[in-house]
């Protein structure tokens, strides 16, 4: 079709008008056409409609206008090219395109002013007029935000200033995400809860507990499906969170960009990428309630942009065992023996009591296992969790089993220590326990039980923890004792 | 006949979206090197880093694409002051 079939004069009105048609056409495409109109006889008593002032710059003038509500729809949505200006330079339409690859079928969308432009133009690279001056007074300055987000690929956005018309490229570069293939229709019901506003959060990676922007409750899944729930719902058209938005207000997810307005956003996945089975979240972005199973797939990014990996949480294992050998794992002190002084009672305790206080003292993160035993000399105290302060028991404080019977009545200021394997198997075989390793660890091993040679070694916790074969000696000297499970 | 002093804007303008385009490219270089280290690093624990190679490609066609753009946009404004000189030549400085 000819320009001259989807545009029309109305010399009276000074106005041209789209009324046919769907084709696109440059702007100098519009301006040839009615100069064109323009030198006709017939028209040589009217005033030029417009001018160009550069190849890609272009105003109305002498009272002439383009048509926003014409017959077929708004005359600027059908131009590419250049900018237009009105006569009176109070409505500018800008030039926007973009330019980069993107996965086929990308709906390029564009924020202005913190409202999405309801789409005309097509799928993949845009090149349009936009409205940026209107009534006299800029729309956000001139500034727009222009994004390529479809569920599925890597996401991409770009700031443009449409200020100064003509013009104006963006990039937008999208890729297909191999990490993000489940159908959208799964992903929106893997349950993830979001917050936002500064808090503290401790990774127990021995930093302590630092501030995060937005925390995500992962609902128990996995790591790779929680991270496709992100992308779920900062996609084109995600409306159903009510995220930060970077102007501080809240808002769809679409428009998302970073856990703090200042942070510089992770533009492929705002709230943090996927890459070789791992989550790398975006700065100020916690998780929690994940599937145990990626206790250690990720790494994070807390509010002062500090790397935080998850702690290193490593077996202690001793093999080669019956059922009834008594196992003893135990860091040691610089001389070699075991070391007893790991901590302090703190105040009286009876029985009947089922925590366990502690001063602060030497008691570290990275040797005391998540449960065990806790001995206060030569009293063993089960306990189920602890921290640098106390120790929860399993069982309250009393006389008994295990021994000794007498009732501790501790009264403050006994020393104690966490060995890391403390007890009698019950199954041949090897036994273990799990620690958070974040440094080599020392330790002597023993494995006792009458009828064999005591077994004792030393050996070293390292990053992969650490595993000992127990070498069961028959000791031919004592009698009528069992050497052998049963 | 073009307007000079559009034309000198449309200059300025360019040159203001050859400076959006390499800041993206130096975003993009950014990325590439971090990514490469990645790379590395990952290589040297034996893990894959199979996602982080297709990025990787990824970025280079993006840097690809901006350095096009750029080059068009370097020769358009060639045109654009061929453009004034020729209408300075006439008309002298506007």
């Amino acid at each position: 079709m000819a320009i001259g079939d989807d545009f029309t004069i109305n010399w009276s009105a000074k106005t041209i008008e789209h009324t046919a048609g769907t084709d696109w056409y440059h702007v100098n495409a519009l301006y040839s056409w009615i100069q064109g109109e323009f030198d006709e006889l017939s028209a040589m008593n009217d005033q030029i409609a417009m001018k160009a002032l550069t190849p890609t710059v272009y105003q109305w003038q002498n009272g002439w206008s383009l048509l926003t509500g014409g017959a077929s729809g708004n005359g600027y949505e059908f131009l590419s090219g250049g900018s237009l200006e009105s006569d009176d330079n109070d409505y500018l339409w800008a030039n926007l395109y973009s330019i980069g690859s993107q996965v086929g079928g990308t709906n390029i969308y564009i924020i202005q002013d913190g409202s999405k432009v309801t789409q005309w133009w097509g799928i993949d690279n845009i090149d349009i007029l936009l409205l940026v001056k209107d009534a006299g007074s800029f729309v956000d300055d001139g500034n727009v935000r222009v994004f390529g987000r479809e569920f599925g690929d890597n996401y991409d956005h770009n700031d443009v200033a449409l200020s100064g018309g003509g013009r104006n490229v963006v990039g937008i570069n999208t890729a297909d995400d191999s990490n993000n293939n489940t159908a959208a229709a799964t992903v929106s019901g893997y349950g993830l809860g979001w917050n936002f506003g500064t808090s503290a959060f401790d990774l127990n990676n021995g930093n302590g507990p630092v501030d995060y922007n937005s925390w995500i409750d992962c609902n128990g899944q996995y790591l790779s499906a929680a991270y496709e729930q992100m992308k779920y719902e900062t996609r084109r058209g995600a409306t159903g969170q009510d995220f930060l938005l970077p102007d501080a207000t809240s808002g769809d997810g679409e428009q998302y960009l970073a856990a703090s307005a200042g942070y510089t956003a992770v533009k492929t996945a705002p709230f943090g990428t996927f890459a070789g089975g791992k989550f790398f979240g975006a700065r100020g972005v916690w998780i929690y309630n994940y599937n145990a199973e990626d206790a250690q797939n990720f790494q994070l990014l807390d509010a002062s942009n500090t790397t935080q990996a998850p702690p290193n949480s490593v077996a202690v294992t001793v093999n080669s065992l019956l059922s009834g050998d008594r196992v003893f794992v135990a860091s040691t002190s610089a001389a070699g023996l075991v070391d007893t002084e790991q901590f302090n009672v703190s105040g009286s305790h009876a029985s009947g009591d089922s925590t366990l206080y502690i001063s602060a003292g030497p008691l570290q993160t990275s040797s005391t296992p998540t449960t065990g035993w806790v001995r206060v000399g030569d009293y063993r105290h089960r306990y189920t969790s602890w921290d640098t302060s106390s120790f929860t028991l399993a069982s309250a404080i009393a006389s008994g089993s295990p021994a000794p019977s007498t009732d501790p009545g501790y009264t403050g200021g006994e020393t104690g220590f966490v060995p890391l394997i403390d007890w009698e198997v019950t199954a041949s075989g090897s036994t273990s326990n799990v620690l958070i390793q974040s440094q080599a660890l020392d330790v002597v091993i023993r494995v006792r039980r009458i009828g064999i040679v005591p077994f004792e070694t030393n050996s070293t916790v390292q990053a992969n923890g650490m595993t000992v074969g127990a070498i069961r000696v028959t000791d031919t000297i004592v009698s009528g004792a069992e050497t052998s499970g049963s | 006949m073009y307007d000079v002093p559009s034309l000198r804007e449309e200059l300025i303008r360019n040159e203001s979206n050859i400076t959006v385009l390499t800041e993206a490219v130096t975003a993009e270089i950014a990325s590439k090197t971090e990514l490469a280290q990645k790379i590395q690093e990952w290589e040297a624990q034996g893990e894959d880093a199979a996602d982080f190679k297709n990025h990787l490609k990824t970025i280079q066609n993006n840097i690809d694409n901006y350095n096009a753009e750029m080059d068009k946009i370097y020769a358009y404004n060639i045109q654009v002051k061929r453009m004034i000189a020729e209408i300075e030549a006439i008309h002298g400085n506007v």
